[in-house]
């Protein structure tokens, strides 16, 4: 990283902030706007799972606590990676090729002249509210190994979620239109990723666990903290290793687009 | 300083071409000639799909971030701001990635964005921006910056006459300080003032490459000839004209005067109908490649 690059992505955030809330209202309700949007569909489950005393034995508050790891590490992972969520968007309206006519790292850039601080701020939020609600209810004591293990998972559930948008951002060099990828690859693992996975179909269990692995995000972690009786349906070392699957993931996904961007091709005019 | 063997890309057929050091090029052409796709090549934003390119002397897309240091580029198609910044805040972020020195950086903004004329709007959104303004401002970011090689493409869309004149005067003024400017233009007219050499690309081919006055001497004197008739239209086939207009009683002849003298049209037209009234003028550079190349004027 080259010595200045501190002082730049400081420019950056600076550039991003002032854009985002310029107009401070109007930031605010936008926000206020995502993190209505996601609460609702937590209410709506909060109510329905009300009729249940558990599912495969987890009650209702170990439930937010699995939805609050995933709104707080998408609250964050999307501080970095919003230039990569929208990379289709971006190649689309040329903004990638102004990229390219710097002579700065196109993943740097990408990643630091970009970010989407509503959606953060509505996320994460969400996901700091659902912890409240719920960390004290599930009968956790948090000493400090357990808040060092909790941060470092938070870690690496932001880099899987980082190594899922920067793959299908190289992706997106092959078959310019992404989207639908998107939707059925992260979105909709997301949706499955607030309940314990050991409930569903033994292909979804091997999609969360191996394909689009969401379970390393909050339930392997969350069975650390927790130790459930379904953890027995997968290998001990599973609830460790959400850090180094974060760090795997994301390098393959970078050596992917180091290939896939020598075959990016700009339009002629 | 650009060296091009055999280039091919998409309509780009063999282009074959060195341009000095110093040298401000015009690259002329029709919409779909390959301009833009020329530019993009030097700029190292495509690779050629044939032959090979050097800019400084170095691969422009193998050495990506190293000759990017020394060009400053505006495409008419990739976006310069981001729509939601103002022109300030792109332009902070230009200084740095570029390393540019307070001092200097100060001095350029103020003196570009005065003589450009976007001084007023330099807090604005760009989002609020008219087209012109926001022309001016993608402008004056490439003149800000002291860069070896200056890309243009298209740079006189949306721009004013005053415009166009200060864009003309940074482009001297940087030709003075030895920078190397390539513009491109479907309009020869755009940037005969201050190209010194030509690029004629016609369906992806170089028609013509050399210096302003080779081209100039090659192509003029282009006259053009009106003639209002009061008789019959002449056959004027065996006359070796660039084009040949009619509409109702009105002809308009298009000739090269190295080729044809204007006493032997007047005598040929004379000697086939009536004529009512007759017109001479001398056509300028761009009508002039437009005629001979493109076929129309």
């Amino acid at each position: 990283m080259r010595s200045d690059a501190l002082k730049l992505s400081a420019v950056y955030t600076k550039m991003i902030f002032r854009s985002w809330f310029q107009y401070r209202v109007d930031a605010i309700l936008r926000s206020l706007a995502v993190f209505m949007r996601e609460a609702t569909s937590i209410i709506v489950i909060y109510f329905t799972l009300l009729k249940f005393d558990s599912l495969n034995g987890w009650n209702i508050y170990e439930m937010l606590f699995l939805f609050s790891l995933v709104y707080v590490t998408y609250g964050i992972m999307i501080i970095f990676f919003t230039g990569l969520r929208d990379f289709g968007k971006t190649v689309r309206t040329g903004g990638f090729d102004r990229y390219i006519l710097r002579p700065r790292g196109l993943l740097f850039q990408l990643i630091f002249a970009n970010a989407d601080w509503f959606a953060a701020v509505g996320h994460g939020c969400l996901g700091i509210l659902l912890f409240v609600l719920s960390a004290a209810k599930i009968g956790v004591v948090w000493t400090p190994a357990r808040v060092i293990y909790y941060i470092f998972s938070i870690a690496g559930g932001v880099l899987i979620q980082g190594a899922i948008f920067l793959f299908l951002a190289a992706l997106n060099i092959y078959l310019f239109e992404t989207n639908a990828l998107k939707e059925v690859f992260y979105w909709n693992g997301r949706k499955f990723a607030g309940y314990p996975i050991s409930i569903f179909h033994k292909a979804i269990q091997f999609c969360m666990t191996f394909v689009v692995p969401f379970a390393f995000v909050n339930y392997f972690p969350s069975q650390f903290l927790l130790r459930k009786d379904d953890m027995a349906m997968y290998p001990e070392i599973f609830m460790y290793i959400t850090p180094l699957v974060g760090i795997v993931m994301y390098l393959l996904a970078y050596l992917f687009w180091r290939v896939s961007i020598k075959y990016y091709k700009s339009s002629g005019n | 300083m650009i060296i091009c063997k055999d280039v091919n890309k998409f309509i780009l057929k063999g282009i074959e071409l060195h341009v000095p050091k110093g040298v401000t090029l015009g690259v002329i052409g029709a919409s779909g000639a390959g301009k833009t796709t020329f530019l993009k090549l030097i700029s190292g934003l495509l690779s050629p799909g044939r032959g090979s390119i050097y800019t400084f002397r170095k691969d422009p897309v193998g050495k990506r971030r190293e000759i990017l240091k020394d060009i400053a580029v505006l495409f008419a198609d990739i976006p310069v701001f981001n729509d939601e910044l103002s022109v300030r805040d792109s332009l902070n972020e230009m200084k740095t990635i570029y390393g540019i020195e307070k001092e200097r950086f100060t001095e350029r903004t103020e003196y570009v964005a005065d003589i450009l004329g976007f001084k007023d709007i330099l807090d604005t959104r760009v989002r609020a921006l008219s087209l012109g303004q926001k022309r001016r401002a993608e402008l004056g970011m490439c003149f800000i910056r002291d860069a070896g090689l200056y890309i243009f493409d298209e740079p006189c869309i949306g721009l004013d006459q005053n415009a166009k004149a200060a864009f003309y005067t940074l482009v001297k003024e940087k030709k003075q300080e030895g920078a190397t400017i390539l513009i491109s233009s479907h309009d020869m007219e755009d940037i005969s003032e201050v190209a010194e050499r030509v690029l004629l690309l016609d369906d992806g081919e170089a028609v013509f490459y050399g210096s302003k006055d080779e081209l100039v001497k090659k192509l003029i004197p282009m006259e053009e000839c009106s003639i209002k008739l009061d008789g019959a239209i002449p056959d004027i086939s065996d006359l070796e004209v660039e084009k040949l207009i009619i509409d109702n009683d009105m002809m308009k002849i298009y000739y090269n005067s190295n080729h044809v003298s204007s006493k032997e049209v007047i005598e040929r037209i004379c000697a086939g109908t009536m004529v009512k009234s007759l017109n001479f003028r001398r056509s300028g550079l761009g009508e002039s490649i437009k005629i001979s190349h493109f076929g129309r004027v």
